[in-house]
């Protein structure tokens, strides 16, 4: 009876892994065309060009800082050096403990100034102060009481007063053209309200007032990892899903979003540990419900850099931020499944994000579990196991390398080919060890969000 | 199914995935190094190409083609070092005086050809060819053109329709301005800037040819890119059920006759959609006139947050009698300084 219960659910295991395999080959030839005519326009194309008039839409950027002493000036700096000339930085400091708000007025020549800010977006934390700076006309910072990034944003969001933004993270850096680009991109379409940008790793690089000096590795295993990690997310996955009205998620580091379109959705959920998430999976679900032609995209050639964890813990940590925030979204949307009204965001990207971008871990998680089982209980021998994990585990390994390989004859972000044997190190090892970590967390992260909801709450309240 | 066929599936597969492992990694390894090598003969060419452009802007003598090498005809390192050298000496009067015979012996006869490719960066140089320098025989090319799925073909498309004045080619933006949403619109708008008068009457005619009232928004737009003429604008625009006709109507009304839109843009302060709403009270505040604080101050009990404020800041702009409004309304309303919202950058839009 076990035996055969185990057969099965080994079958229904294998259908799972053929259907998200099938979803991932798709977004990979999905992305190459897009990658490469990106990486042509901005080379050859000269976009940037095209985007230096000063009568184009000004794009006000908001970073949301709590307790970023060390980096926030960096990321200020990086946004200042933008080639998009119609940039305002909205810096909102949720009741930082350090000294962001006093490096900040010492650095810009802040003074304190009264301001209205509309309440259009409600129930946010009160403003404590309103600063401009004499120095840098273009900048504005926000001093709230402490609460959360989500409300920090829409307390930026509510100060805003241009039709775009873009929410980039306090250790995070701008490419000088990300604007451009991600701009331009927004203009190419015929009714695009949010567009993602690329990220790579800050990690390793040397960086020097908001500026690149040298793209690197990062030198940590971990940070590492990751790199290649976020080459897959951002070059095949994210790009991949353009052709199909785009992705639910997009990376809160650099994410052009229209004003009124993230008004209308309510802005970020302030119970969301992952708001990015969140805002995009609403933007669709809002913009389907009204029948409002919208389109939601990703542009590789927008650049932007984050610091990554570079400890196991900061990245469990993190990950279990991520997968509680997914399920949230996808489950307080769950109406979406399968629904026809919603198109194909309804039929395949909702579904795909939900089965393997989230639930996936567990399945995962279930079919190492499974396959042990049958081993012991004599269905597959001890080979046949092997076989099964590599095969599996050679498939990620397959999707990275080619993501490897895009990025190198496209963006090249990680040097030439002496960077190539650690890139391949990481590509060879992360399924052995570290995917496995990966998906125990997001596996612990999931049966927290179902059985223990008390903890959740209190996590998703410390770090959304 | 057999665990022996299984079995066999399984081995299967991980070979091809060794294999294309293999593949995909010389790949990398191959492709990095022949495009280290392309890029290095690609650079070589531009350079020659380069010096060949800077030579020729710093001697007297007058271009020949027969001076240009045969095989700097084919690639896109012409139009590079074109355009480079053209930003470059653009105040050089030995470039100057060779730009033109390069441009016409040259630059355009490989942009003709290139405009048929189907590769898009050769249709895209041959846009951009057109955009600087362009005659009537090209109107086909450019028609074509102005067609091209791909965004950058297509908006380098706009300047050289223009500058060909083709109705045709005019019209197909005119379509493709009207299926978008206003933020590439402003893409469009920046290059009917310097248009001429005969593209002003294409867009006119259309105006009056079509009922389509996402068309007549979009022409009304385009035509804000003109000074100011006597067109009339119709009645049933202003009235439309289009809230972006409705908008783009009431635009052009008050730049053609600001004094004569005032009661069109009062009676807009009621319409249904808050955009219409908070353009009306932008414009009225514009005109400075005290006459409209009764109007502007109904605004300030607007369900829209934006039309309120608009509403507040134009009669704070209005004076002593509009100060008085907001006081009588709400001592607080008037103490707030709304000036300091000039010093941040958002009054850019």
């Amino acid at each position: 009876m076990l035996t055969s219960i185990v057969v099965i659910l080994n079958w229904l295991v294998l259908c799972f892994l053929i259907y998200c395999s099938f979803g991932y080959i798709l977004l990979l030839v999905a992305s190459i065309r897009d990658i490469f005519r990106r990486y042509q326009e901005i080379n050859v194309g000269d976009v940037l060009a095209l985007m230096k008039s000063q009568t184009l839409i000004p794009v006000t950027v908001l970073i949301a800082a709590y307790n970023e002493e060390e980096n926030i000036t960096e990321s200020i700096e990086s946004v200042f050096r933008s080639d998009y000339e119609q940039t305002n930085v909205i810096v909102i400091n949720d009741g930082s403990t350090d000294g962001t708000l006093k490096k900040l007025i010492e650095r810009y020549n802040l003074h304190p100034t009264n301001y209205v800010i509309p309440p259009l977006i409600k129930n946010t934390a009160p403003v404590k102060a309103y600063y401009v700076s004499d120095t840098h006309p273009r900048l504005t910072v926000i001093d709230k009481v402490h609460r959360c990034k989500s409300d920090s944003l829409n307390i930026g969001i509510n100060a805003c007063r241009t039709p775009l933004f873009i929410t980039v993270d306090a250790d995070s850096l701008l490419d000088p053209s990300a604007i451009s680009e991600m701009v331009f991109y927004m203009m190419i379409r015929s009714h695009a309200v949010a567009v993602g940008g690329g990220v790579y790793v800050l990690n390793g690089c040397e960086y020097k007032n908001g500026r690149i000096i040298k793209e690197a590795l990062p030198k940590t295993y971990v940070a590492g990892v990751q790199a290649c990690e976020y080459l897959r997310s951002f070059l095949f996955n994210r790009a991949g899903w353009n052709p199909l009205y785009g992705a639910l998620s997009y990376s809160g580091t650099a994410t052009l979003f229209e004003h009124k379109a993230v008004i209308d959705v309510g802005g970020f959920d302030l119970q969301n540990p992952a708001n990015d998430f969140e805002v995009i999976v609403n933007l669709h679900a809002h913009k389907r419900d009204d029948d409002i032609p919208y389109e939601i995209g990703f542009t590789p050639a927008a650049l932007a850099w984050t610091d990554v964890p570079s400890t196991l813990k900061q990245f469990w940590h993190q990950r279990t931020n991520w997968q509680i925030g997914k399920l949230r979204s996808l489950l307080l949307h769950k109406y979406m499944l399968f629904n026809p009204r919603y198109g194909i965001v309804g039929l395949f990207t909702y579904p795909f994000y939900l089965f393997c971008e989230t639930l996936g871990a567990v399945v995962e998680f279930s079919a190492y579990v499974l396959v042990l089982l049958s081993w012991y209980l004599g269905i597959f021998d001890g080979y046949v196991v092997g076989l099964f994990f590599l095969v599996c585990l050679g498939f990620i390994t397959l999707l990275t390398l080619c993501t490897v390989l895009m990025n190198d004859i496209s963006y090249n972000k990680y040097g030439g080919l002496k960077d190539m044997p650690r890139i391949l190190f990481y590509v060879l090892t992360e399924p052995f060890g570290f995917r496995q970590i990966s998906v125990l967390c997001r596996v612990i992260a999931t049966v927290k969000y179902f059985f223990m909801k008390r903890d959740v709450d209190d996590m998703a309240h410390s770090s959304a | 199914m057999d665990i022996g066929v299984s079995t066999k599936i399984i081995e299967g597969i991980l070979i091809v995935e060794l294999v294309l492992f293999l593949i995909i990694l010389i790949l990398t390894y191959g492709l990095k190094l022949w495009r280290d090598r392309i890029n290095r003969s690609r650079q070589a060419k531009f350079r020659h190409i380069a010096q060949f452009f800077d030579k020729l802007s710093g001697n007297n003598e007058s271009f020949t083609p027969n001076l240009f090498e045969k095989s700097w005809r084919k690639g896109r390192e012409t139009f590079m070092a074109f355009f480079a050298a053209d930003k470059a000496y653009s105040d050089n009067p030995g470039w100057q005086k060779n730009r033109a015979t390069f441009l016409e012996t040259t630059l355009l006869p490989m942009a003709r050809n290139f405009s048929h490719s189907p590769l898009w960066l050769k249709r895209f140089f041959a846009s951009e060819t057109f955009s600087i320098s362009a005659d009537r025989d090209d109107e086909k090319a450019i028609i074509k053109l102005t067609k091209d799925k791909v965004p950058l073909v297509f908006y380098h498309s706009i300047p050289a329709a223009i500058k060909v004045e083709s109705e045709v080619a005019i019209n197909n933006i005119i379509d493709r301005f009207a299926e978008v949403n206003w933020i590439p619109q402003t893409l469009f708008l920046e290059m009917f800037k310097n248009a001429g008068p005969n593209i002003r009457e294409f867009i006119v005619k259309r105006l009056q040819s079509t009922d389509k009232s996402a068309i007549r928004a979009a022409c009304y737009k385009l035509l804000r890119q003109f000074p100011a003429a006597d067109l009339p604008v119709e009645q049933k625009d202003l009235e439309s059920d289009n809230f972006e006709l409705r908008l783009a109507a009431l635009k052009y009304l008050f730049e053609k006759d600001p004094k004569g839109a005032v009661p069109y843009l009062i009676m807009a302060l009621k319409d249904p959609h808050w955009e219409v709403r908070l353009i009306a009270i932008h414009r009225l505040s514009s005109l400075k006139d005290e006459s409209i604080i009764p109007a502007l101050a109904g605004s300030l009990s607007d369900s829209d947050w934006w039309v309120r404020l608009s509403a507040a800041e134009s009669l704070k702009s209005l004076g002593r009698k509009g100060e008085n409004i907001l006081h009588e309304r709400s001592p607080e309303l008037a103490q707030i300084p709304f000036d300091a919202s000039k010093h941040i950058s958002h009054t850019l839009w």
